[in-house]
């Protein structure tokens, strides 16, 4: 939009008018704050315009959820590690422009898909019922409960103390999306709560639904 | 005699907000390819980029994508950085651009504003309310004036920025800036106007 560039200096109000936002937000320096406080005194204009704005920056302004954030994080981590094939290389901003409407959702069906994955891809690890098993075929490994993905930097260290302090195994993994499945026996609230609060967790699944607390 | 600085108003700065030294810290890992450093940066910024994008766009739909895209940017031109404005500038001036280029391409009507999420979460139904109520109204009205002016009032009155780092974020000077606020608050005002809360 083009505006008219005010004369800012054309008069005191002028000049007051055009700061008067940041001296609402505090940034204003020494000399400004001074000049906007002597100029208030005087103009009941000002002063409404103040009253406007303070009333405006009371609103609050809302926040994301940490849920987003992991969402989020995983959608960019899934675009990283993506071959750079034309089919799958994020559209430049610019070739966007004619981009056919259904752009979108493609974009929500992407994200979908990437979540599909990560739980399709740890039911692939999972044990799957056996036909027919001979007598000295070895035990099943025990299903998969839980799924960990650890942060990129954890250390073996880190990940072994983590695993213990939910008491879990790793039966499976890591799938396409890096997440290793876990067997945790007394799965519950407090042990993913124990596994979230470990600093090498980036994030935790529970296969069987979240648990009640 | 003008109580007016911004903490009689704000509650105190998130002590979760990163210096613009361990910000440059982080920028540094990054442009050496350190995933964990970048998921850090991700996540500080997460919850700022996604309030400007999402008042500055008033698409839900769309704040993922930009922000998204934005960080994309910072994680290959991590190296680009070259000190000479806060991380947070140069950040936020990338998510503007990366926002006016992902309006300017797309022709469809501005959707009208989801229900937000109340942040007092202890406040009573009746308060909760009036929040809701009041973050609509704004929303709309923000709706009804140009791109960049809302970026302007953004910055100014939800995240609490100087008018010279908002000129280097819409890349413009700052007498633009200044214009663009008073422009855009006599607008917002005179929409707000016709709103049942109780706003002026």
């Amino acid at each position: 939009m083009k505006a008219r560039v005010l004369h800012l200096d054309s008069d005191e109000h002028g000049t007051v008018q055009a700061v008067l936002p940041w001296y609402a937000n505090g940034t204003l320096d020494a000399a400004e704050r001074a000049e906007v406080e002597s100029h208030l005194g005087d103009c009941a204009r000002c002063r409404a315009d103040l009253e406007f704005q303070r009333h405006l920056r009371a609103t609050p302004a809302p926040e994301a959820l940490p849920d987003e954030v992991d969402r989020g994080w995983l959608a960019l981590r899934a675009q990283l590690e993506a071959p750079p094939a034309e089919a799958t290389r994020p559209m430049p901003a610019r070739d966007r422009r004619n981009a056919p409407r259904w752009w979108p959702l493609a974009l929500g069906l992407q994200a979908a898909f990437v979540a599909v994955l990560m739980l399709a891809s740890a039911w692939l690890f999972l044990p799957q019922p056996d036909a027919y098993r001979t007598l000295g075929a070895a035990a099943a490994p025990p299903a998969a409960n839980a799924l960990v993905v650890f942060r990129p930097d954890a250390t073996e260290a880190e990940m072994r103390r983590a695993l213990r302090a939910a008491d879990a195994r790793v039966v499976g993994g890591p799938t396409v999306t890096d997440a290793y499945l876990l067997r945790i026996p007394a799965l519950g609230a407090d042990a993913l709560a124990r596994l979230r609060a470990e600093p090498a967790v980036a994030r935790v699944e529970s296969l069987e639904g979240e648990p009640a607390k | 005699m003008f109580r007016t600085p911004a903490d009689r108003q704000r509650p105190p700065p998130d002590p979760r907000r990163s210096t613009d030294s361990q910000d440059v810290a982080l920028i540094g890992r990054i442009a050496r390819g350190e995933l964990a450093a970048f998921e850090a940066f991700y996540r500080g910024y997460h919850d700022r980029l996604g309030r400007f994008l999402g008042l500055m766009t008033s698409q839900p739909a769309l704040v993922e994508e930009v922000l998204n895209d934005t960080m994309l940017v910072v994680w290959k031109r991590a190296r680009s950085f070259n000190g000479q404005s806060k991380v947070s500038t140069w950040l936020f001036a990338i998510a503007y651009r990366t926002a006016l280029k992902a309006l300017r391409s797309r022709d469809e009507p501005v959707q009208e504003p989801e229900a937000e999420r109340v942040a007092e979460e202890d406040a009573g139904p009746e308060r909760r309310h009036a929040v809701r109520e009041a973050r609509e109204a704004l929303a709309r009205a923000l709706d009804g004036l140009s791109h960049e002016q809302r970026s302007v009032l953004v910055l100014t009155y939800f995240h609490d920025l100087p008018y010279a780092e908002i000129a280097l974020i819409v890349d413009c000077p700052v007498d633009t800036v200044k214009t663009r606020a008073f422009h855009g608050r006599r607008r917002l005002r005179a929409l707000l106007a016709g709103e049942p809360e109780d706003w002026l």
